[in-house]
């Protein structure tokens, strides 16, 4: 395969990029979420034992 | 249940335990996937031939189907947790059901459009109400439905029932995806592997230069996976346990 061929996917390019694109977006979009997650537990958690600190 | 595997899955359910064990799987799980997904492109995009009829438009499937692999496989991994969550009352499986359920979604969205982009110029449209595409989208919006019921009330384990049971039922769509293409005339293609695994009679008719990077991507995918469902069910766990000491000491508060 040639870079051209490789690059216009022998006239598909319009639709084997774009899937390609768009699964790994979603895919590294999941792994935002879970560090989004991950901060808020945490934060969670944090925020529990001050409430818990305050009532004791 | 053997004394041994009884105590395995005992000590695994500690969600400390869990906890401390998980990170490590996690990250080998993470380097992998990163490996098996490289190596996998470069075969799928670079390597592989290119099909005698569909041209270099067939390697949408390299995306296409490890994702759809990977939204039955995750499926039937909610129906498990839910099942094992329900009989044994074990907190962890809820919280993987919990974890997975969002990473499969995706998975079933990327099957969806990626499908669409490859049927446009195969097929001449995006979507046809085939029993293979139908049956897929109904997987998805079980899944948005499993997401949503885990997340519907204010007592969490009520949730985490009601998506168990929602799960269990709505795995039946499972084999009816799988079997669509046998059951049905459809427009999509037959299954890639055909047989059965477990008496030696798997076969495809997929040329092997085609086939590994397949393989290769689905490994990739499934170690993907394993890290994710992993990374979020610490999480989870933790929400679980907002009050327990072994959590505070988790995450340093003091």
């Amino acid at each position: 395969m040639t870079w051209s061929t490789f690059w216009s996917m022998g006239g598909f390019a319009l639709y084997v990029w774009p899937a390609f694109g768009f699964g790994f977006l979603v895919m590294v979009g999941n792994l935002v979420a879970a560090v989004r997650l991950e901060k808020r537990a945490r934060r969670e958690v944090r925020e529990a034992r001050e409430t818990h600190d305050l009532e004791s | 249940m053997s004394g041994r595997w009884s105590r395995w899955i005992h000590r695994w359910a500690s969600p400390p335990y869990f906890y401390r064990v998980s990170r490590p799987w996690g990250r080998a799980f993470a380097v992998v996937s990163f490996v098996a997904i490289a190596i996998g492109l470069y075969g799928g995009l670079w390597l592989a031939p290119p099909d005698f009829q569909q041209g270099n438009g067939f390697r949408i499937i390299y995306m296409h189907v490890p994702s759809a692999w990977m939204s039955l496989f995750i499926f039937v991994f909610l129906a498990v947790c839910g099942l094992i969550g329900l009989i044994w009352r074990i907190k962890l499986a809820h919280a993987m059901a919990s974890a997975a359920a969002p990473i499969g979604a995706a998975f079933t969205a990327i099957t969806l459009v990626t499908g669409s982009l490859w049927a446009k110029p195969m097929w001449g449209t995006f979507w046809v109400w085939d029993a293979r595409l139908t049956s897929e989208l109904i997987l998805f919006f079980l899944y948005l439905g499993v997401i949503a019921l885990s997340r519907s009330f204010e007592n969490p384990q009520t949730g985490d029932r009601a998506a168990a049971i929602l799960a269990i039922v709505g795995a039946v769509d499972v084999p009816i995806i799988h079997y669509s293409v046998d059951w049905w005339q459809t427009l999509h293609q037959g299954s890639i592997f055909r047989g059965n695994p477990f008496d030696g009679h798997l076969h495809t008719t997929v040329a092997p230069s085609m086939l590994w990077p397949l393989l290769v991507m689905w490994l990739g995918f499934m170690c993907y996976f394993g890290a994710l469902v992993l990374w979020r069910a610490r999480s989870e766990i933790l929400l679980r346990q907002l009050d327990t000491d072994w959590a505070r000491e988790a995450v340093g508060a003091p």
